[in-house]
Parts: structure tokens; sequence; C-alpha cells
């Protein structure tokens, strides 16, 4: 993939006359990035897909509010981040309220997911990353699974590197601890 | 790193176990394009040395079109009748309100926009 240079980018983004076609550019180049951080919170692919779409959707109508401050991707990756967390928050409401049976676990829910080829032990996992409190767990995917920066997750979270440290030394502790409970 | 962490890592490891339909990556990007609306274009100055430039141009502007009615009116003062009062008001308001029109047509600014420039208060 062709990586633009970002500020002839930024550049073409601010021309109405070749926005559109820069905004393509802009999702051609992060929108598989973009997916896994949200779809590892998310966790379904529907879901993610939807989560992902509407982000874009607001990046592309919230363009005049980027002044290149903060790259591109770190901009996008907060729309992301925050949509997901919204749609998760969401769906916490709704699962308050449903009258439904008791849900299935998450681990449940993945093993039966046609998109998830992970085991038993991998799903367990997952259910344990996602009983972590939602921004823990997004500090946790990210430095773990994305190997963020903690510079780069602050300027996403907006949240100092102190307290994102705390957050991960935390979430650390508790994946550890499912670990030994399974030994 | 910590020992905690090196434990995670060597019971954990990176691999992706989340999947996508087939050519979902290839299919996404006109996916997403495809339900972008159009992004209405607001009217904006050009860059900041043409704005420069503008408010000498405008002040220009108004200052020929005071000039214009002052003739205007002058020429006209002595031999106009009741009649000729109307008309001429009417083709002064004409002069200035097309001159107005044309002058804002080109900096593509609108009345507002302009009578806020030359009060200062843009």
């Amino acid at each position: 993939m062709d990586h633009v240079d970002e500020s002839l980018l930024l550049k073409q983004l601010k021309d109405p006359k070749t926005q559109r076609r820069a905004f393509e550019s802009v999702v051609r180049q992060y929108s598989e990035q973009l997916y896994w951080q949200v779809r590892r919170i998310v966790l379904t692919h529907e879901d993610s897909n939807d989560v992902l779409q509407n982000a874009f959707l607001k990046a592309w109508q919230a363009l005049d509010s980027f002044h290149g401050d903060s790259k591109l991707l770190t901009w996008l990756s907060r729309i992301a981040i925050n949509e997901s967390l919204d749609f998760m928050r969401r769906q916490k409401n709704l699962s308050a309220i449903s009258t439904d049976d008791a849900e299935l676990g998450v681990a449940n829910q993945l093993m039966a997911d046609d998109y998830f080829d992970g085991d038993e032990t991998e799903a367990q996992l997952q259910e344990a990353i996602a009983s972590l409190p939602d921004v823990q767990r997004t500090v946790f995917q990210l430095r773990y699974y994305d190997e963020m920066k903690y510079s780069e997750i602050s300027r996403i979270l907006d949240t100092s590197e102190g307290a994102l440290k705390a957050s991960y030394h935390i979430a650390v502790k508790k994946i550890t601890e499912f670990f030994h409970s399974r030994d | 790193m910590t020992n905690e962490e090196l434990y995670l890592n060597s019971r954990m490891n990176r691999e992706n176990h989340f999947r996508v339909p087939e050519g979902y990556f290839d299919k996404l990007t006109a996916d997403v394009m495809s339900r972008l609306p159009e992004r209405e274009t607001t009217v904006q100055l050009k860059p900041a040395a043409k704005r420069v430039f503008l408010r000498p141009l405008l002040a220009a502007a108004s200052v020929a079109c005071v000039a214009l009615i002052a003739v205007g009116v002058y020429f006209q003062r002595n031999a106009r009748s009741a009649d000729e009062d109307v008309q001429v008001a009417a083709v002064s308001t004409v002069i200035s309100d097309s001159y107005i029109d044309e002058a804002a047509d080109y900096v593509m600014m609108d009345h507002q926009d302009i009578y806020a420039c030359l009060s200062g208060d843009y």
C-alpha cells in the first residue's frame, strides 16, 4: 500500500476540490488498522463493521476540526475507539433492560462465531479481557496487541501516561490471575 | 518488563484469532465512501494573502460607490424635479446595489460579510 505523504494529504483534505479523493486515500490506508482496534473491543465482525463505518462518517463530517496537531492515525483512532466504547456502553444498557434468558458469556459467543477460530482457552482469554473496565481494556489492547507507545495512547485516550501505565499494570495483573486460575 | 508481563508473554501470543469475511478489506474502502454524504461547502475567504488584499479592494469599491453617488447627486441636484428625484434615488440605489452585488460575487462574500468588513467587525 502506498503511503501518501501526510502533509500533502492534509492539504488535499482541506481543499474541497480534492477532499473526497484524499479521504478515500485515508480510508484505504488506515481502515484495516482501525478495524482491528475496533474489533478487539467490540468482538463481532458485524458490529465492528458498523462501528467502523460510523467512525469514518464522523471523521468525514469533522474534517474541518482536524488541524494537523496530531498524526492523522491518532485522530482517527480516537474517533474509532470512542465509537467503540460508546457502542459497548449502549450494548450494556440494552443488556441491563433485556428480558431474554441469561445471555451467553463472551467465551460461548466467540466459540459460536464463524469469524473466530481460536480454541476454548483463547475464547476464555478474550472473556477475561472483555471483563476489564472498558478504558482499561482498551489500554491493554493498544499496548499489548498493537504495541503502541504510551505517548501515542495518551493522545488517543486523552489520559496521562502515568494513568495509562497504572491501568496497563492492573490489566496485566488481572489477566495473569486468569491464567493462574486455569493452572 | 515486569515479571507479570514476562509471564503473560510466555502464556499468550499476539496471534489474531478473529477473522473477517473473504474480500472484506478489498471492498471496505468503496463501501465506506459510498456512505459518505457530500460535504456542505461553506464559503470561505481565500488564504490570508488574498484576504489582506481584499480589504483595500473593498475599501476602494465602497469609496468608488460613494463617489459615484455623490457625483450623480451633484449633477442632478439643480436640474431635477420631483420625478427626477425618484429616478436618481432609484439609479443611485441600482448603481450601489449592483456594484456591491458584482463586488460581492467577485470576492464571494455575502452582504453581511462586506458590511462587517467595512465596519471593522470582521
